[in-house]
C-alpha cells in the first residue's frame, strides 16, 4: 500500500508510543520514519524491527549511559531514537572536529535521521558510518555509498558520527518509501493498538453527531 | 489608510492572558481572515472559471458528477458520487458506514480511468484508499426533511418555503472533510507551496465550496425529473440562502491543541488586524458608513442564529443586547472621536460580553480590506521548522519560562480531583479521540498528551531537583516522560498565542469552545451546540455560486444582505 507522509508519521508515532516510548520520544520517532520514507528508505519497515527488538524492555537498558566516551546502553543495543534525539538535543556541542562514538545500536538506519537534522542544526555536514556503510549528511537529501547489504541490519556496532567537509558523490536508495507492506502495517498496527482504550458505553454518548434527519 | 502609513507599535496586540483562554476562543466569530473568505476572494480577483464536466445522475439520484474550476495555472475537480441510501443507515457518526453523498477533489482533470478507481474507493471513505493525486475526500449526508420539500415545490413549479429554508440552512451536511494525506491523498507539504494553498485549508474550502454547487444542481435535477416540464428552478436570491451544514465532533477537538505554532499563527494574525484597525487616528465617513451597514447586516446574522442549548441561547441573547448597547453608543459619537476604534474597542472590553467583544473585532475588519487581507497568508506553518528541542537552554531559563508562560497551569490545584477529572484518550473502536472520565472509566492508562496545562505542573516539579545550570539535553535523557511537554513549552516561549491558558482536562471543559475556535477560522457562523461535545454550523451560506463569482460584488457575504431594508 503506498501511504501519505502524514499517515506513515501518525503510525510510526502511534506505534512507538505502544512500544513503550514516551509521547515525546514518539514524536521523535514519528518525524524520524517520515523523514526515512520522503528519502526512499524504508521507514516503517525499520521502526517495526526495532520495536520488536526492544518490546518490553526498559528505558533504563535501551539508553545510553552518561559516563565514558563511547555511548552505549547498560545492557544491549543502543535504542537508534533515544540516542538520536540525544544527538539533535546536543547539536550545539557538535562543531567541525566533532567525533561521536556509539557502541552496538539496533536499526542503526535509524539514526540516520537524527544526524541529518543535527547537520542542519549545527551547519555541519557529518559522515554516519557502520560496517562498511557510510552516510552523508548536510542537512539536504542523504547520500549513501558503500556495503548495501549493511543499510538494514537489525544491529550494528560500533557507529560513528563524524564532521566532514568532504562531499560525497553517493546513491538514492531505489525503492519507493511509502510502500507499506501488509505485514509491516500489520505488526506497526498491533503496536498502536495499545495506545486505544477499549470502547465503552460511556465513550460513546455524546462523542459525536447523532441520528438526526432533519 | 494604507498599511504603510500605519505606525504598527500604536496599539499593541492583545495579550496572550486575554486572549488565549477558553470562554473567548468559544466566542469567537468569522472575519475577513476566515479561510472561506480568503478563497472566494482568490477565486474572484483571479477570475477562476468553473464547468461541470460530467453530470451522470439518474432519476433516483445515483451517479457521479465531475465540477471543475480552473485557476491561472491549475485546474481542480469535485468528483461527486451521488448514492441511494436507506433512510436506517443515515448517521453523522464518524463510525458510520454509508452516506448519501461522497466526494474527492481531484488534482486536475480526472480521466475516465481515475472516476473508475475513484467510484470504487470515495464512496467507502475510510474503508477505500486514494492517491496523491487527490487531495481532499468526504462525504455528506441530507437533511431529508428540507431535501424533499424543496424537489417537492420545485417540481411543482413553485419555490420553497422561504422559513423551512431558513430554519434549516442547508440541504446537505458534510460529516467530514478529509485533507492532508488521509486516506493515502496528497501530504499538505507536497501542494503548500502553491499560491492557491498558501492561507490554511484552502482545498477543504474549495471542496465544500464546490460541493454546495453540486448539492443545489442535485436538487434541482431531481425535482426537473419528478415534475417533467411543471419543474423550476430555485430563485436566485432563495438559492443563496442554502449553505452546507456540517456536524463535528469531539474528532476534531484535539487538532488546535495539536498544531501549537498553527494556532499561533492564526491568532497573531487575527490580533495584528485588530491592532491595525485600532491603530488608526480617525475614521472617514465612507468608512464609519462601511462599518454601519456591516453592523445592521451582523445584526440581521445574530437575529437568523438559532440554538437550543441552554448556554449557547443565552450567549446568543446576551449578544443581541450587546448589538443594542453599541448602536446605543455610536449613536453618541462615538466613531467620530480621536483614534475612534481604539476607544470604541476599549469601551466594549467593559461594556460587552465576550461574544459582543469578538463580533466587534470582527466586524471593525470589515471597512479594512486593503489594511488586512494580506494577513491569511501568513496563518500556515512549517510545524517541523519548529519541532527540535533546543538542548542546550539551561534549567534555570526553563524554570524561568514556565513562571512566565505558564503561571496560569502552576497555579491550579493539581491535587483537586476535579482539576483532572477528564482523560484524552483514543477508542478501539473507530480510533478517534474521546474525552472520558478519569475516575470512572478505565481510560487514564490511555492518556493522549492533551493536558499542556498539567504535564507543565509535572514538569515544573520535575526540575525542583535539578541544578540550574544543568542542560535540558541531559535532563531530557534521564527524564524522557518530561520531552513532550518540554518540546511545547519551547514552542510557546517563542510562539505567544501557541498555548490555550485553560486546563483542558478540569471538570468543566468544554469541547465546544475548541470546536467553535477552530470553526470560526474556517468561517462558519450561527454555531449550534447539540451538547458540550458536538456542534453543527453552516458553510458557504450567502455566497455566491461558482457561475455569479464574477459578475457578482459580494464584498462581506456572510452577512445576510439588506435589500429588503429601504434606502
Amino acid at each position: 500500500m503506498i501511504c501519505s507522509l502524514n499517515e506513515i508519521e501518525a503510525l510510526a508515532r502511534k506505534a512507538a508510543r505502544g512500544g513503550g516510548m514516551s509521547w515525546g520520544l514518539a514524536e521523535e520517532t514519528g518525524k524520524a520514519v517520515r523523514w526515512l520514507s520522503d528519502n526512499g528508505l524504508p521507514g516503517p519497515w525499520l521502526l517495526a524491527e526495532l520495536l520488536r527488538q526492544n518490546d518490553g524492555k526498559p528505558y533504563s537498558d535501551l539508553a545510553p549511559q552518561q559516563s565514558g566516551r563511547i555511548w552505549a546502553a547498560r545492557r544491549g543495543p543502543l535504542c537508534p531514537i533515544i540516542a538520536g534525539a540525544l544527538i539533535c538535543d546536543q547539536a550545539e556541542d557538535l562543531h567541525a572536529e566533532a567525533v561521536l562514538r556509539l557502541g552496538e545500536v539496533a536499526v542503526p538506519l535509524l539514526l540516520v535521521p537524527f544526524a541529518s537534522e543535527a547537520s542542519r542544526a549545527a551547519g555541519v555536514s557529518f559522515a554516519l558510518k557502520w560496517r562498511g556503510m557510510s552516510f552523508f549528511l548536510d542537512g539536504g537529501p542523504p547520500r549513501m555509498y558503500g556495503e548495501e547489504a549493511a543499510l538494514l541490519v537489525a544491529k550494528a556496532g560500533p557507529v560513528e558520527l563524524t564532521s566532514t567537509g568532504e562531499c560525497v558523490l553517493g546513491a538514492a536508495w531505489p525503492s519507493s518509501g511509502r510502500h507499506v507492506t501488509a505485514e509491516t502495517s500489520r505488526l506497526l498496527e498491533h503496536f498502536a493498538l495499545r495506545t486505544y482504550a477499549p470502547a465503552t458505553e460511556a465513550s460513546r454518548a455524546g462523542a459525536g453527531a447523532g441520528q438526526e434527519g432533519d | 489608510m494604507r498599511l504603510d502609513q500605519l505606525c504598527p507599535d500604536r496599539v499593541a496586540l492583545r495579550p496572550p492572558e486575554t486572549v488565549m483562554r477558553l470562554a473567548r476562543m468559544g466566542s469567537l466569530h468569522q472575519s475577513r481572515l476566515s479561510f472561506m473568505r480568503v478563497l472566494l476572494r482568490r477565486l474572484k480577483s483571479e477570475n477562476w472559471r468553473f464547468e461541470t464536466r460530467a453530470f451522470e445522475i439518474d432519476a433516483r439520484g445515483v451517479g457521479y458528477a465531475v465540477y471543475t474550476t480552473h485557476g491561472p495555472i491549475r485546474s481542480y475537480s469535485l468528483v461527486a458520487f451521488a448514492h441511494d441510501l436507506p433512510p436506517e443507515q443515515r448517521s453523522d457518526r464518524v463510525i458510520a458506514t454509508a452516506w448519501d453523498a461522497t466526494f474527492a477533489l481531484f488534482d486536475g482533470l480526472p480521466s475516465d480511468a481515475d472516476i473508475d478507481r475513484l467510484s470504487r474507493n470515495v464512496p467507502l471513505q475510510e474503508a477505500g484508499r486514494v492517491t496523491s493525486t487527490e487531495l481532499t475526500v468526504s462525504r455528506a449526508n441530507r437533511s431529508v426533511r428540507l431535501f424533499d420539500h424543496v424537489v417537492e415545490c420545485l417540481s411543482r413549479g413553485e419555490q420553497p418555503d422561504p422559513a423551512q429554508v431558513d430554519s434549516v440552512g442547508y440541504l446537505m451536511r458534510t460529516t467530514a472533510v478529509y485533507g492532508s494525506g488521509k486516506l493515502g491523498a496528497a501530504d499538505r507539504e507536497s501542494i503548500c507551496d502553491r499560491p492557491e494553498f498558501a492561507a490554511p485549508f484552502q482545498a477543504e474550502m474549495l471542496t465544500v465550496f464546490l460541493i454546495r454547487g453540486f448539492v443545489l444542481d442535485l436538487v434541482e435535477h431531481l425535482a426537473s425529473v419528478r415534475g417533467q416540464g411543471k419543474a423550476v428552478k430555485l430563485e436566485p436570491a432563495l438559492r443563496r440562502r442554502f449553505g452546507i451544514g456540517n456536524s463535528t465532533g469531539l474528532g476534531m477537538a484535539p487538532f488546535l491543541l495539536n498544531h501549537p505554532i498553527l494556532l499561533n499563527n492564526w491568532i497573531k494574525a487575527r490580533e495584528t488586524a485588530l491592532a491595525r484597525v485600532r491603530a488608526l487616528p480617525a475614521i472617514s465617513s465612507g468608512e464609519a458608513e462601511a462599518f454601519r451597514v456591516m453592523l445592521r447586516r451582523g445584526r440581521r446574522n445574530i437575529d437568523d442564529w438559532h440554538s437550543e442549548h441552554p448556554l449557547q441561547c443565552s450567549k446568543i441573547a446576551e449578544l443581541k443586547l450587546d448589538l443594542d448597547r453599541l448602536a446605543a453608543h455610536l449613536a453618541t459619537g462615538a466613531l467620530e472621536a480621536p483614534s475612534p476604534w481604539d476607544a470604541l474597542y476599549r469601551w466594549a472590553e467593559t461594556a460587552l460580553s465576550l461574544e459582543g467583544q469578538e463580533l466587534l473585532v470582527a466586524l471593525m475588519m470589515e471597512p479594512y480590506g486593503a489594511l488586512v487581507d494580506d494577513l491569511p497568508t501568513r496563518m500556515s506553518a512549517d510545524e517541523h521548522a519548529g519541532f527540535r528541542i533546543d538542548g542546550g537552554m539551561t534549567v534555570a531559563r526553563l524554570r524561568d519560562i514556565l513562571e512566565n508562560d505558564y503561571a496560569w497551569a502552576l497555579g491550579i490545584d493539581w491535587d483537586n480531583p476535579e482539576a483532572q477529572a477528564r482523560a484524552w484518550y483514543v477508542s478501539a473502536e473507530k480510533l478517534e479521540p474521546r474525552l472520558g472520565d478519569r475516575y470512572q472509566e478505565p481510560v487514564a492508562a490511555y492518556e493522549q498528551p492533551l493536558a499542556p496545562a498539567r504535564d507543565a505542573a509535572l514538569l515544573f516539579e520535575a526540575l525542583r531537583d535539578e541544578v540550574a545550570e544543568t542542560r535540558v539535553a541531559d535532563f531530557l535523557l534521564r527524564r524522557p516522560e518530561h520531552r513532550h511537554i518540554l518540546r511545547r513549552v519551547q514552542i510557546a516561549a517563542r510562539h505567544p498565542y501557541a498555548e490555550i491558558r485553560d486546563n483542558t482536562v478540569g471538570i468543566d471543559v468544554r469541547p465546544i469552545d475548541l470546536l467553535r475556535a477552530k470553526l470560526s477560522f474556517f468561517g462558519a457562523c450561527h454555531f449550534d451546540p447539540r451538547s458540550d461535545r458536538w456542534v453543527r454550523i453552516n458553510m458557504f451560506r450567502n455566497a455566491p455560486f461558482p457561475h455569479e463569482l464574477a459578475d457578482m460584488e459580494f464584498a462581506g457575504w456572510t452577512y445576510p444582505a439588506l435589500q429588503e431594508e429601504p434606502k
